[in-house]
């Protein structure tokens, strides 16, 4: 369920047939992102990595050979997962068929194909950031925020980001205007504001959205959506639904 | 003299026109601006009872065969004339590719006829986890519909 909640699946699948291969295409104002082969593949995949380098991996987005990853990959998020979780989706990748294949690397543009000024960049991130919620325990009362925070990262795209693409405030949920025609990277307000966001819909409207993608007016989710609801958060079980829709309906979502 | 009579028949013959035509433009754009919302109301209906909001499950059968004639009476040509584009009137969020790809708009609609049919089908059982898949389907469908023929929301 973690796999595909937190977007493993549907960020590392092309091809349904071919699942967690990677070879996924995200377009970005940057460039094109190519996502790679995280099934057990020894050579085209994960295959060799051990425990401890798939949690450095996914909480600090360090590779094996030390390189730093892409913010395009949300290991800020994911930062707050419990290593738990992580190692129960790292056997869960383990679990299924390895699959062989070699991805293309990314098609950045200048200077953001020059990996090593990600340094600089995560420097930056980490000053002004505000995503680290240390200390999140999985309880009936927060596993919504934690959810949302960690698993679902639902700010990567419903927050305002900085023209260094850096989120000052993950509680920020208000969306963002598409920074270019046909990138689709724009995304609506989910703040519980009753006009701008979704503060009129109820606890069960926010579930039945997360599990079908319909809307409390009839009206659906937009292509980037549906493939999240698809994807990921229609593999969610209804409580955890539930909890997702609390948090975003309470006070703790501004 | 028999000039000016002209020139004036033709003036006033061109405002009225253009008028005319201004007019049913605006009128064919709320009149399928209502068509979609009526189709939206009749998932709003089923959404409600799947939801357990309300319990007249009865009504999700009529409610998706509704839907299903609306959608399979829609004539594009006569919903979708020329003179209502988006670039001709602020009163509507058809994207310009409505026009420039009819065909694909065509097969659009008929996916979501499609996909219409599978959820009467689903409703006639009165399996409502069925139901539920088969509108999620059709809710697939008009999403990347929106997609490529609607103006995004902001």
């Amino acid at each position: 369920m973690l796999s595909y909640a937190a977007g493993c699946y549907g960020c590392h699948t092309s091809d349904p047939n071919k699942p967690f291969s990677g070879g996924y295409k995200i377009k970005t104002k940057y460039g094109t992102f190519i996502t790679p082969n995280i099934t057990q593949d020894k050579t085209s995949g994960i295959g060799n990595w051990s425990k401890t380098e798939f949690i450095k991996a996914m909480k600090h987005g360090i590779s094996p050979s030390q390189k730093p990853y892409y913010p395009a990959f949300p290991y800020s998020w994911y930062s707050n997962m419990h290593d738990s979780d992580i190692l129960d989706i790292f056997d869960y990748l383990n679990s299924i068929p390895s699959i062989k294949n070699k991805t293309s690397p990314h098609d950045l543009k200048f200077p953001y194909r020059i990996r090593e000024a990600l340094w600089l960049w995560r420097i930056v991130n980490k000053n002004l950031k505000n995503n680290k919620k240390g200390g999140l325990e999985v309880t009936n009362k927060n596993r919504g925020e934690y959810l949302i925070k960690a698993v679902t990262h639902c700010s990567a795209c419903h927050s305002p980001r900085t023209w260094f693409s850096i989120i000052k405030d993950h509680e920020n949920l208000n969306g963002k205007i598409e920074t270019k025609k046909l990138l689709n990277d724009g995304s609506p307000n989910i703040s519980k504001d009753k006009v701008k966001g979704i503060g009129s819909w109820s606890e069960s409207d926010i579930v039945f959205f997360l599990q079908t993608g319909i809307k409390p007016n009839g009206d659906f989710a937009g292509k980037e959506m549906s493939k999240i609801i698809e994807n990921g958060t229609s593999y969610l079980i209804k409580e955890d639904l539930e909890k997702i829709s609390r948090y975003l309906l309470s006070n703790k979502n501004k | 003299m028999t000039k000016i009579i002209f020139m004036t028949a033709f003036l006033l013959s061109t405002i009225i026109s253009n008028s005319a035509s201004a007019q049913n433009a605006e009128d064919i754009i709320k009149y399928r601006i209502n068509i979609m919302k009526s189709l939206g109301n009749h998932i709003s209906v089923i959404a409600a009872n799947l939801k357990g909001k309300v319990s007249i499950n009865e009504d999700i059968l009529p409610h998706s065969q509704s839907m299903l004639l609306t959608l399979s009476s829609i004539n594009i040509k006569k919903l979708f004339p020329i003179n209502t584009k988006a670039s001709d009137s602020s009163k509507t969020k058809a994207l310009d590719s409505v026009w420039i790809d009819k065909d694909l708009f065509q097969k659009s609609m008929s996916q979501s006829i499609e996909r219409t049919k599978d959820l009467v089908t689903a409703a006639e059982s009165g399996n409502n986890q069925n139901i539920a898949k088969s509108l999620g389907a059709l809710g697939k469908s008009c999403g990347a519909c929106h997609d490529k023929f609607r103006k995004k929301k902001n």
